[in-house]
C-alpha cells in the first residue's frame, strides 16, 4: 500500500471488496510473501552496519541490539536517525524506536509517539498504547477488548493470577517482556561476533588503499580490545557496506591466535588485494566492520635459549598464514597416513599443523614397501608375465618398454566388502626394471574368472 | 662421450662423503633427472638430500599441481618409509610455477626451515634472476633450498647441480634392495665438476652411502647416454 492509497482512505487489514468500493482506480497486487521475506533478509543484512546483532521479525520488522554500538554514531538518537533516513532514502516507509527491551521497542515503533524511551519513562510511555502493541494471539486480544481493556496501562498493574487465568500464560509473558519484567530471547540473523569494531565513513571510499587505511584502524582497535583479555583471534570477517545496499564479506583465517595489528594488516592487505576485483563497488563503501569470530587465549611460551636446535613455531605459524592467505587454505596442508589396507585411502590431505603424526621408524633394511608417489588414477599397462598369476617379465608404460630385472610379490589387497563389494582383488608387485627404475604394479582380478585380469602402474618408487 | 665415463669417478676421485660434507649446507642445490623417466628417482634423491642435511626445522615442499600427473602425488606411507618426518612437513600445491616459487621464497625467510620446490616446464623458463632471489633469501636467513628441475635447467645461481638417474638396487635373489641412485655432479661453483657416484639411501640411518661402482651397473645403464639431455649436461 502506498501513500496515495492511504490518502484515499484505504488501510491495512481492509477487505478487498471494501477497498474496491472506496477507490475503484486502485491497482491490486497479489502479495508475494517469498519476495517480501527475501527483501526483509536483505534489509537485515544491510542493518548489520549499525549493529552485528540483527534479528529478523517477520513479516515486516527488524530488531537491532544496539548495546555498545550507539557511541559509534554519536548517540542513540543519531543512530536511529541515520538508519531511518537511509531506509527512507531507499524508498521504504519505515518507523523505528529505541527502548530498553525488544517488546517495548516493537510496541513503540508501531504505535508510540516518542521514538526513544529510557527505562524510567517506559511504563508511562507504554500506558497509552493499545493492547495490540503487546503482540498477543488474536484470541487473547479479542478477549481483552471484550472485557473493555483497550490500553496497556489498564492491564499493566492488573493482578497477575486472574489476568493469566483469563488471557492466558502467553499474554502474561508478553506483558512482562514489554514492561521489562522478563527477558525476551532473540535469535539473531547471524550469530553476533564476540568482539567487533566498526567505522562509519563521512565520505564513501572506493580505492583499496583507502579501505586498507580504515582496516588498519579497525585492526588497531580490535587488537586493543583483545589485549584487555589476553586473547588472540583465529578467524576474522570484514564487512564492507556499499552505498548500493550490498554487503561484501571477506574472511581471514589464521593458524594460531594472533593479536598484533601489523601482522593482521599484512594478511588483510594480501587477502583484499586478491578479493578486490570481486568488490565491484560503484558508489563506494559507507561503513566497514571487522568481526573477530573465533577467539582463543594466547599461550605465551618461554623463549628457547638454544635456538640452533629448536624450531621457531611462531615464525612457522606466520608462514602458514601467509601461504594460506594467498593461495587458499586448501592448498596448504600436510600428508596424513592411515592404517588402512586400501592404498588409495592410506593417505589423506590434512590442514597444516592439524595432525600429530606418530613418527614410524623406517624399515631397518631401508627397502621401501610402499611407493613414494601414487597416481590418483592407476595407469593401465600392457604386461607380459611368465605364468598367468606370476610377476611380470616385461611391461609397456607410457609407450616405453621396461624389462623387469627384479620383482617382489604378490601382495594381495582384497577390496573392502562394504565400500566396494564389486571391486576385484588386486595383486601388487614391486618391480625394478633393468635401468633401476622401480614401480608399483598391480594385477586386478584373476585368470579364469571370466573377465581377463588387467595390469596397472599405481605408484613409483625412488 | 663414451658410455663408460658416465659412472667413472672423475680424475681427482673426490669421494661423495667429502663433497656432501661441503655441499649439504649450501643454500641452493638443484637436482635434475638424468632422463625424463628418472623423475621419481630425482624426487627421491632430492628428499634424501634434504633429509641427510636436516637441521630439524620445518620442511616446506611446494609443487605445481601438474606434477601429480607426471609423477603421481606424494604418498604418505611411502614418505614415512623413506625416513621423512611427516609432522614437520608442509605441502603446498600451487596452480602456477610462480606461486610455487613465491612459497619457496617465503619459506626461506622462516628460521630453520628447509624449502623444496618442484620446477616444471613453463612457457617462460625459470630465469637466473629467479634462482638468485632464492639464493639470496636462503643465504640471508641461513636456510636451505632444493630445486627439483623437471624443466630444461638452464642458467642458474645454484651452488651445485646434481643429475640423478635410477640405479639397479642390490637385494637378495630377485628381491629389491634399498633405493640406489647414479648421481653426477654437473655444476659446482665451489670446486671441480664431473664426478659420478653410485649412492644408496639408508632411510634407517638417514644417510647417503657411496657404493662401489662396478661394470655391471655401468653396462646396464649405458644406453642412456644417447639422451640429448644427458649430452647437454656433460
Amino acid at each position: 500500500m502506498d501513500a496515495q492509497a492511504e490518502a484515499g482512505g484505504l488501510c491495512v487489514g481492509m477487505a478487498l471488496a471494501d477497498a474496491r468500493a472506496m477507490s475503484p482506480h486502485a491497482q491490486m497486487l497479489e502479495a508475494d510473501e517469498a519476495a517480501d521475506a527475501a527483501l526483509l533478509d536483505h534489509i537485515a543484512a544491510w542493518c548489520e552496519q549499525f549493529s552485528p546483532c540483527v534479528v529478523l521479525d517477520a513479516p515486516n520488522g527488524v530488531f537491532l541490539d544496539i548495546a555498545g554500538c550507539a557511541h559509534l554514531f554519536g548517540g542513540e538518537a543519531a543512530l536511529l536517525d541515520a538508519a531511518l533516513q537511509r531506509l527512507k532514502a531507499q524508498g521504504f516507509c519505515v518507523r523505528g524506536a529505541i527502548a530498553p527491551n525488544p517488546g517495548a521497542a516493537w510496541a513503540l515503533a508501531r504505535f508510540g509517539q516518542s521514538p526513544i524511551v529510557n527505562r524510567e519513562a517506559l511504563s508511562q510511555a507504554l500506558a497509552g498504547l493499545p493492547i495490540a502493541a503487546l503482540r498477543l494471539t488474536p484470541e487473547s486480544e479479542t478477549l481483552l477488548k471484550r472485557l473493555g481493556l483497550q490500553r496497556i496501562g489498564q492491564v499493566a498493574e492488573a493482578p497477575r493470577a486472574p489476568f493469566a487465568a483469563r488471557a492466558g500464560q502467553h499474554a502474561m509473558r508478553r506483558l512482562d517482556c514489554v514492561m521489562g519484567r522478563a527477558r525476551e530471547a532473540l535469535s539473531p540473523h547471524r550469530p553476533p561476533p564476540p568482539v567487533f569494531t566498526l567505522r562509519r565513513l563521512l565520505e564513501p571510499i572506493v580505492t583499496l588503499d583507502a579501505i586498507l587505511t580504515v582496516v588498519a584502524d579497525l585492526c588497531g582497535d580490535l587488537c586493543a580490545r583483545l589485549d584487555e583479555t589476553g586473547d588472540g583471534v583465529r578467524l576474522l570477517r570484514l564487512h564492507l557496506f556499499g552505498l548500493d545496499r550490498k554487503t561484501r564479506s571477506v574472511e581471514l583465517g589464521l593458524s594460531h591466535p594472533e593479536r598484533a595489528p601489523a601482522t593482521l594488516l599484512r594478511l588483510w592487505r594480501e587477502r583484499l588485494a586478491m578479493a578486490a576485483e570481486n568488490f565491484d563497488a560503484d558508489g563506494g563503501f559507507e561503513a566497514i566492520r571487522l568481526d573477530a569470530i573465533e577467539i582463543e587465549q594466547i599461550v605465551l611460551r618461554h623463549a628457547n635459549l638454544a635456538p640452533q636446535a629448536s624450531r621457531d613455531r611462531q615464525a612457522e605459524a606466520r608462514l602458514i598464514d601467509a601461504l594460506s592467505t594467498r593461495l587458499g587454505a586448501q592448498s596448504v596442508g600436510c600428508l596424513m597416513p592411515y592404517e588402512v589396507h586400501a592404498p588409495e585411502r592410506a593417505a589423506a590431505w590434512a590442514p597444516a599443523f592439524s595432525v600429530c603424526v606418530v613418527p614410524a621408524a623406517p624399515p631397518q633394511d631401508s627397502v621401501m614397501r610402499r611407493p613414494l608417489t601414487l597416481f590418483a588414477r592407476a595407469q593401465p599397462v600392457e604386461v607380459l608375465a611368465e605364468t598367468p598369476d606370476g610377476p611380470p617379465l616385461r611391461f609397456r608404460w607410457r609407450r616405453v618398454l621396461h624389462d623387469v630385472a627384479r620383482a617382489e610379490g604378490p601382495e594381495r589387497i582384497a577390496p573392502n566388502w562394504l565400500r566396494a563389494p564389486r571391486a576385484r582383488a588386486r595383486d601388487y608387485y614391486r618391480v625394478e626394471d633393468r635401468e633401476g627404475r622401480r614401480f608399483w604394479l598391480y594385477r586386478e582380478g584373476f585368470y579364469g574368472e571370466g573377465e581377463p585380469p588387467r595390469w596397472f602402474v599405481h605408484g613409483l618408487f625412488a | 662421450m663414451s658410455p663408460s665415463t658416465l659412472y667413472r669417478a672423475a680424475p681427482d676421485g673426490g669421494s661423495f662423503a667429502e663433497f656432501h660434507a661441503a655441499a649439504a649446507h649450501r643454500s641452493l642445490t638443484e637436482i635434475i633427472p638424468a632422463a625424463p623417466a628418472d623423475g621419481a628417482a630425482a624426487f627421491g634423491f632430492a628428499l634424501a638430500w634434504l633429509k641427510a642435511g636436516d637441521a630439524g626445522g620445518l620442511v616446506v615442499i611446494s609443487s605445481p599441481q601438474v606434477v601429480a600427473a607426471e609423477l603421481g602425488a606424494a604418498y604418505a606411507p611411502g614418505l614415512m618409509q623413506f625416513g621423512i618426518d611427516l609432522g614437520r612437513l608442509v605441502w603446498v600445491r600451487t596452480r602456477s610455477q610462480k606461486d610455487a616459487l613465491w612459497c619457496t621464497e617465503q619459506a626461506l625467510r622462516t628460521p630453520h626451515a628447509t624449502a623444496f620446490c618442484v620446477v616444471t616446464p613453463t612457457a617462460k623458463p625459470l630465469s637466473l634472476v629467479a634462482t638468485r632471489r632464492l639464493l639470496l633469501a636462503g643465504e640471508t636467513h641461513a636456510t636451505r633450498c632444493v630445486l627439483l628441475r623437471l624443466d630444461q635447467a638452464g642458467a642458474s645461481a645454484a651452488w651445485t647441480r646434481l643429475s640423478v638417474a635410477a640405479a639397479p638396487s642390490q637385494g637378495a635373489g630377485r628381491e629389491l634392495g634399498a633405493p640406489r641412485f647414479a648421481v653426477r655432479l654437473t655444476r659446482n661453483r665451489a670446486g671441480p665438476t664431473g664426478q659420478s657416484w653410485l649412492l644408496e639411501w639408508n632411510a634407517y640411518a638417514l644417510r647417503i652411502a657411496e657404493r662401489a661402482l662396478d661394470g655391471a651397473v655401468a653396462g646396464a645403464t649405458a644406453d642412456r647416454s644417447a639422451d640429448p639431455r644427458q649430452r647437454r649436461a656433460v
